[in-house]
């Protein structure tokens, strides 16, 4: 088999926009865990929630825009519902009982989007102005994959943004290290906890639509993407952000490449290099600091 | 957990499954025979699962795992040479050895919500792959089985009849499966197991090997997850990726739950619950998992001991 440079791109661009998109939906995953101490089963419905809710909006208003808008609105209100009413009498109890709570509640997502959109695959019309593919070095690219690329990188950026520059960040930050001592500085950790899991929720929603004109819509997506981001956090050691961004690199360059070379079964791969991590250095890549 | 049962209790159960088919036809339709059975091969891969999850106290989300590699050794052996069930279990536990100690040995590298994830990873690995090695497995379409026999190869050996020979051709199998988890966790084994459980660090400042013990447990739910597989693909007559599936690792987990871990009675009596739950509400709705989602996350809010937990509870006051 020859392999032209060509190729090599596509398939590095390819994991990139796969990478992205994992970093928008492991990065609310860890940041919801780094600071709730909750894994959340979950976030892969939520992810999923997001896809079709912004397929049926962008069919009623016949805006993508519109419904890549609203969608992430409508999850965050979920988002609030599950916070508030199941996992706020939950704090305090091991982090196992978190996971199976929301294990139940992903159940529970996805069995209502089966309900109400049944099994069916559905495709998201991209926007006319980003249909069609762009050319550069060569290779001609769909416009619309390259959005998603840019469309993330600026998630992430404002994410990081959001954290590191302003006074909610540093709330989030501070909590994450130490809950008593934020509490004893006049700041509501509860209040503190709810907008961190809905603008996780969000996060993962936004992702969701986003990506729904280039992957479609269809049941197995929530199951598909939150073993991704597992995989992720595994690699890059859980709580860190930084750790979360790395391993979704390397996880989309990893299931490229997979697909190239592993051809039939590229996701192979990625257990491969999970397989590794766990072997030689099983607390990720970027440890946590004590 | 704190549930005890005495001996005799599980064995009172036991004596009513035999006898249940008896009422097939009269007071029940044979429908219910069939059920039974599934309840009961369902049953032995939770008895398997209670050790690891239960008593060791590692909760696992790719029990599935060890359904699907028993029912696709069944499959590899009949395709190739034989239907009797003696060199099916035989595969079927090679297959669980080399399984259980691969993803084992990376997944006790691990504890609570890392092991749940990483099962479920693993379990997931094996689900694509069925899925997508076409060639050997069928794919999507799965295999479709001859019926199983039992007896000596090539002495003598018959067509185990449907529904009332695979009836207790499984009852055989859950009482054995039963006793020998008793025995485990009885022995010194168990209760290192347990401690494990309540406290890790303890156990292994004694001396104790934590992680080959862990492997061991992980073991015995591989062997009972494989056999409880090959029973279920040779009772079904075919293999899919279905049985890989995670939401059959979900099911196994929330029996286990909902019917109370660690007391090797709760998980069966959680498996024979959802899946009679399962059958009634099916007829009526295919997302009939948004129920026992619902329950289960109520049990884990006011009930995380399950429905043995309760009980005991209410016997205490």
């Amino acid at each position: 088999m020859e392999i032209h440079f060509s190729t090599i791109l596509t398939s590095m661009l390819h994991g990139l926009i796969l990478g992205m998109v994992l970093v928008i939906v492991a990065g609310g995953l860890t940041i919801i865990f780094g600071m709730l101490d909750v894994l959340n089963f979950a976030h892969g419905s939520l992810y999923m929630l997001g896809g079709y809710c912004g397929y049926t909006l962008a069919t009623w208003t016949g805006s993508f825009w519109l419904a890549l808008l609203i969608a992430p609105l409508i999850v965050g209100g979920i988002g609030f519902i599950i916070e508030y009413f199941s996992l706020r009498p939950l704090y305090g109890r091991p982090p196992l009982h978190h996971l199976l709570l929301t294990f139940g509640i992903s159940l529970i997502v996805l069995n209502a989007i089966k309900f109400i959109w049944g099994n069916d695959i559905y495709t998201v019309s991209i926007p006319s102005f980003l249909s069609g593919a762009t050319s550069f070095l060569g290779i001609s690219y769909p416009t619309y994959h390259l959005f998603v690329l840019f469309f993330s990188i600026g998630m992430a950026i404002l994410l990081w943004l959001l954290i590191s520059k302003t006074r909610y960040g540093v709330a989030v930050r501070a909590g994450t290290e130490d809950i008593e001592t934020l509490e004893a500085n006049g700041i509501d950790s509860r209040k503190l906890f709810t907008a961190v899991f809905v603008v996780g929720s969000a996060l993962a929603a936004i992702a969701g639509a986003a990506v729904a004109p280039m992957r479609t819509v269809y049941p197995q997506m929530g199951i598909d993407i939150i073993i991704d981001a597992f995989i992720v956090v595994v690699i890059g050691g859980l709580g860190s952000i930084r750790g979360a961004v790395l391993g979704s690199l390397l996880l989309g360059q990893a299931v490229q490449f997979g697909a190239v070379f592993l051809t039939g079964f590229a996701d192979a791969a990625m257990y491969i290099v999970m397989a590794a991590i766990l072997l030689l250095k099983p607390s990720g890549l970027v440890a946590e600091t004590e | 957990m704190g549930f005890e049962m005495s001996r005799k209790q599980p064995l009172l159960v036991l004596l009513v499954l035999a006898l249940f088919p008896i009422g097939a036809n009269t007071l029940y339709s044979d429908f219910y025979v069939d059920l039974v059975t599934k309840m009961m091969i369902f049953g032995i891969a939770l008895l398997g699962y209670d050790i690891i999850a239960g008593y060791t106290g590692l909760v696992s989300l790719g029990h599935a795992m060890f359904f699907g590699i028993g029912g696709y050794c069944a499959a590899l052996v009949m395709k190739t040479y034989s239907t009797n069930l003696f060199p099916i279990l035989g595969l079927a536990l090679v297959g669980g050895l080399i399984g259980g100690l691969v993803v084992g040995y990376l997944s006790i590298q691990t504890k609570g919500i890392f092991f749940v994830f990483l099962t479920l990873a693993f379990a997931q690995f094996f689900y694509l792959a069925a899925f997508n090695l076409t060639t050997i497995t069928g794919g999507d379409n799965g295999i479709t089985l001859p019926k199983v026999t039992f007896g000596f190869p090539g002495i003598w050996a018959f067509q185990v009849p449907r529904p009332y020979g695979f009836f207790y051709l499984t009852l055989g199998f859950l009482i054995l499966s039963y006793l020998g988890c008793h025995r485990v966790i009885s022995s010194p084994f168990g209760r290192l197991l347990v401690a494990i459980r309540e406290n890790e660090e303890r156990v292994s400042f004694l001396g104790f090997n934590v992680k080959m013990l862990k492997i061991k447990a992980f073991m015995i739910s591989a062997f009972l997850g494989v056999i409880a597989g090959a029973l279920f693909s040779t009772y079904q007559d075919f293999v899919s990726p279905g049985m890989l599936h995670w939401t059959i690792s979900g099911d196994f987990m929330l029996m286990s739950i909902l019917g109370g871990m660690g007391t090797l009675v709760g998980p069966v009596l959680g498996g024979f619950i959802i899946l009679y739950i399962g059958d009634l509400l099916s007829s009526w709705t295919e997302n009939w998992m948004i129920f026992i989602g619902s329950f289960f996350v109520l049990a884990i809010i006011f009930a995380p001991q399950g429905i043995l937990g309760l009980l005991s509870r209410m016997k205490r006051k």
